[in-house]
């Protein structure tokens, strides 16, 4: 795979340079927007490999910005803010974005959540070429035809839902799934029980994970929702964040 | 006391001249309290009861009643004052037809389409019932018909005379009632259909034992009046076996004739030959009548104090279990249960808040098997809503909307409906006056309760909003001071790098670099803190509640604690692995980072620290050990206060803010919980907190 290209949308300088000077130092190539329309051609013109998109832009609402590249690309976007509600990251999530950092951020965090979105950039190409009937991530292999879950080549027993939460989590993996999108996508509209959920998550963490407490498949975003991380089984040490 | 008598025979007339007379006398009282501002004595009892009227019908079987409730309605309306209905139903009521019912429930239709608020009492005693009830609320009007004194039994005062005696404040209006009192008799007449087998055998066979016993008296030749004296008996025993007045009132009849054709000479005729005999039959007649009356009287009475005693101890029990509810839900459960108990009736609850009805509560009668999709559907949600805004009870079995399947009752609190009640009456009949009235009494109950409750939920939100006022306040006055502090180091040290790069060496440069850092650091962790502060103060926002698991937010505060952990060995043991709370996770995650990062501070790098959680009863309990030097006694109280600092060093020790553990107990507190210090064995300090846990409720 070739550089990857990033596209920056920043319209505070210090921080765009901040970031800029990030990815330099680590060979990736950029582009940069300061300005909601600005970003939109970009994204369309240079077709960028990832997004980091800053939310508080001077002519839209980053989260507008979402939902108009969404309309057309499936590419990761990273959302960078200074917002750190719950509530608005969970509707940055919710309208389409990736993954969400608050500002102050330290500079590691951002370049392992860029590699996690690029990880996916990645995988869904390759996805596109397998056989699509079988998911497989790290020591994780997902049959969905035949319903089972193995872990290490050895069959794991999982409950309905349990299966069903880890399906939808490795259909998004790479994305940050909110609580409000899991619940609507397995209970259906009827249910806000966030604590079944987490139990469910608990303990199908349990059955896949070595170490639950320092888990490598599913990320717990609190107050938010959980991600499926890619593991590529032999770089497993920058997984890690 | 005023009673104003008017002309029976000119219906309408009367009620439009009624309403003119009302309005001269209004207007002449509004006139009095104008010109004489200053003499308000002679005015007092009329004065503040204008505006303030309250008129009361009396409800009858009558079908000529419904002319009163017109005129009592337009009464009322003219004196634009609150307008009740009141039926009173004695023991007779019981026995009453089909067609009286019927009769009584138009009238009680009518009074509601009319905006009467309808209430049954029960009591033999019309007068003293309809005295206590204009009393208890505040009745100054009261429209009579006329019938209502006509039902009354001998040897009674007048009805109008008693209800003045009981009552003197009362307006009494009498609407007099020509076509009622035939109704009223017939009523009783109309009950001798319903003979039983059981009792005409007991009523036979009693006269047949007095017939048998007077024959063996007269063959030992006692005298006639020992005779007398077994019949009367045996009338007596009659009113006490028998369920009906029919059965006594025949047998002193037959007793009369029986004695004469047997014990009379000449014997087995019916004529007596002796002239005292005509004035012993009358005498043995009444007497067997008064017997057999007062018997039944005495029945009644018994009937009656048992269902009062049943009623009181029925609401005395609910008010009970009432004021041990914690909550508006276990309210309602606890009167929906006492409903269910007395009625036999499936009883759906539907909670008012902020002008919407919640989800039905169902609660089903213990014997129904069937489940209560037909009962919650929503055309039923729909006769709820209305009884929600209406304020007016609604549904099967009155005149509004009465194609519901359930009777809706409205839960009235002082201004608002707080709840509605639904009774199930699918295709069964409908409830008795004494049981409904009976409900409506549980849910007067519970509207106290209810009232109760919400008023002191508002109190507690309101201490609640006083807290976090006050912790702003508090705080504000702060932050001004600490952030100068890292701001004058990292400005200044940016300028000397700035200025001097060139003569400083590279490990000077490095000192330089770490110390901005470091002091941006220190400036985010205020910065967090501040903010999770304006989220507990901000009013509006206030915490954002959702089960977590500790385990979940107890590794999301460990990546967020000092990176100089890595100096010390951090380790987290879990009882449970699904140990959950209610929490705001950002707060929450604030006050473990918090307290780790104290513990980092204050311990030799390499200590160890433990963090463990565990459940304790109905508490999760959060701890957080180091092997560190400890915290000396004295200090311990002081520990969660704001800006107190180990060693109290301010000014010169920056790293201490004192803001982190006050911090840590305003949070807690807001959710709840506790924080507390203890020393650790056999060094070393212990932070914990409690929360409260959540269950977790799982269905695959």
């Amino acid at each position: 795979m070739n550089k990857p290209l990033i596209l920056v949308v920043e319209d505070d300088k210090v921080i765009r340079k901040l970031i800029t000077t990030t990815l330099e130092t680590q060979g990736y190539l950029y582009h940069t927007a300061e300005t909601g329309k600005s970003s939109i051609f970009e994204a369309v013109s240079k077709q960028p490999d990832v997004i980091i998109l800053d939310l508080g832009l001077p002519d839209m609402d980053g989260v507008d910005i979402i939902r108009k590249v969404r309309t057309w690309s499936n590419t990761p976007i990273i959302v960078v803010s200074a917002r750190s509600e719950d509530k608005d990251k969970i509707e940055a999530l919710d309208a389409g974005a990736d993954d969400y950092l608050t500002k102050p951020f330290s500079v590691d965090e951002l370049l392992a959540r860029l590699r996690v979105s690029l990880r996916r950039v990645r995988y869904d190409s390759e996805k596109l070429l397998k056989d699509s009937t079988v998911f497989i991530n790290g020591d994780l292999k997902i049959d969905y035809a035949a319903g089972s879950v193995f872990m290490e080549d050895k069959e794991i027993h999982l409950t309905p839902i349990e299966y069903k939460l880890l399906c939808l989590l490795a259909k998004n993996a790479g994305k940050v799934l909110t609580h409000n999108f899991i619940l609507h996508e397995i209970w259906g509209d009827y249910t806000n029980d966030v604590s079944a959920l987490r139990v469910f998550m608990a303990t199908l963490r349990k059955k896949i994970e070595k170490n639950p407490s320092q888990p490598e498949y599913i990320q717990t975003h609190i107050g938010i929702g959980y991600r499926m991380l890619q593991v590529s089984g032999k770089n497993k040490t920058d997984e890690q964040e | 006391m005023t009673i104003h008598q008017t002309d029976p025979d000119h219906s309408l007339r009367q009620l439009s001249e009624t309403s003119a007379k009302e309005r001269r006398f209004t207007a002449d009282r509004v006139g009095r309290a104008v010109t004489q501002p200053n003499n308000t004595a002679p005015d007092q009892e009329a004065a503040p009861a204008y505006g303030n009227e309250h008129i009361l019908v009396c409800l009858s079987t009558a079908p000529s009643n419904a002319k009163v409730i017109r005129t009592a309605a337009r009464i009322a309306d003219v004196f634009h004052g609150s307008f009740s209905a009141l039926f009173v139903e004695t023991p007779e009521a019981w026995r009453l037809d089909k067609e009286y019912r019927e009769a009584l429930s138009n009238n009680m239709r009518l009074a509601e389409q009319l905006g009467a608020q309808i209430t049954t009492v029960f009591g033999e005693d019309i007068p003293e019932q309809i005295a206590e009830y204009a009393k208890i609320s505040h009745v100054n009007k009261i429209v009579i018909g006329r019938s209502i004194g006509r039902t009354r039994q001998l040897g009674r005062a007048d009805f109008v005379g008693r209800l003045t005696a009981l009552a003197p404040d009362l307006d009494i209006y009498i609407i007099p009632d020509t076509q009622s009192s035939p109704y009223i008799r017939n009523v009783k007449f109309s009950a001798i259909p319903r003979l039983s087998w059981r009792d005409i055998v007991i009523s036979a066979g009693l006269l047949a034992l007095c017939t048998l016993i007077a024959l063996w008296f007269s063959s030992l030749g006692f005298n006639e009046s020992n005779i007398i004296m077994v019949y009367i008996l045996g009338v007596l025993l009659n009113a006490i076996f028998t369920s009906n007045w029919v059965y006594s009132t025949a047998a002193s009849i037959l007793s009369v004739i029986i004695f004469d054709f047997v014990f009379i000479d000449p014997r087995l005729s019916l004529n007596a030959y002796a002239a005292g005999y005509p004035i012993t039959f009358a005498v043995m007649l009444f007497s067997a009548f008064i017997t057999s009356s007062l018997t039944e009287r005495v029945k009644k009475q018994a009937h009656e104090s048992t269902q009062k005693a049943y009623r009181t101890e029925v609401l005395l029990e609910t008010s009970r279990k009432l004021q041990q509810a914690k909550d508006e839900n276990e309210i309602l459960r606890e009167t929906a249960r006492q409903m269910v108990k007395l009625l036999d009736r499936t009883v759906i609850f539907y909670s008012g808040q902020q002008n919407t009805l919640s989800q039905p509560l169902v609660f089903l009668k213990e014997s129904s098997t069937q489940d209560a999709e037909a009962y919650i559907g929503t055309d039923e949600r729909k006769v709820a809503e209305w009884v929600y805004k209406n304020k007016k009870h609604a549904g099967a079995t009155t005149g509004t909307l009465s194609d519901a399947k359930c009777l809706y009752l409205a839960v009235r609190g002082d201004s608002t409906v707080l709840a509605v009640a639904a009774i199930v009456m699918d295709r069964e009949a409908p409830l008795g006056a004494f049981e409904k009235s009976l409900a409506i009494a549980m849910l007067e109950e519970c509207a106290l309760a209810l009232e109760k409750e919400r008023l002191d939920e508002t109190r507690k939100q309101i201490s609640i909003r006083m807290q976090q006022e006050q912790l702003r306040a508090n705080v504000l006055r702060t932050i001004s001071h600490d952030l100068r502090t890292p701001l004058t180091s990292i400005s200044g040290n940016a300028g000397i790098l700035m200025r001097n790069a060139g003569i400083l060496n590279q490990e000077q440069k490095k000192n330089i670099y770490s110390d901005i850092y470091d002091d941006s650091m220190w400036l985010i962790s205020l910065v967090e803190n501040l903010l999770s502060i304006t989220k507990i103060d901000n009013g509006e926002i206030r915490l954002n509640l959702q089960p977590e698991l500790f385990e979940d937010v107890i590794a999301e505060a460990l990546r967020h604690v000092n990176r100089n952990s890595t100096e010390h060995i951090i380790q987290t043991v879990f009882e449970d692995d699904l140990l959950m709370a209610k929490m705001d996770s950002q707060l929450m995650t604030q006050v473990i980072v918090n307290i780790v990062n104290n513990a980092i501070k204050y311990t030799q790098p390499g200590s160890h620290i433990t963090i463990t959680a565990k459940r304790d009863g109905k508490y999760v309990r959060v701890e957080i050990a180091d092997n560190g030097p400890g915290i000396p006694d004295e200090e311990k109280s002081k520990l969660f206060d704001m800006f107190y600092t180990v060693g109290n060093t301010r000014g010169d020790d920056r790293r201490g803010l004192g803001l982190g553990l006050y911090l840590c107990r305003s949070i807690l507190t807001a959710h709840g919980g506790s924080i507390y210090v203890r020393d650790n064995v056999p060094r070393g300090a212990v932070f914990g907190f409690t929360l409260e846990a959540a269950e977790v409720n799982v269905y695959e």
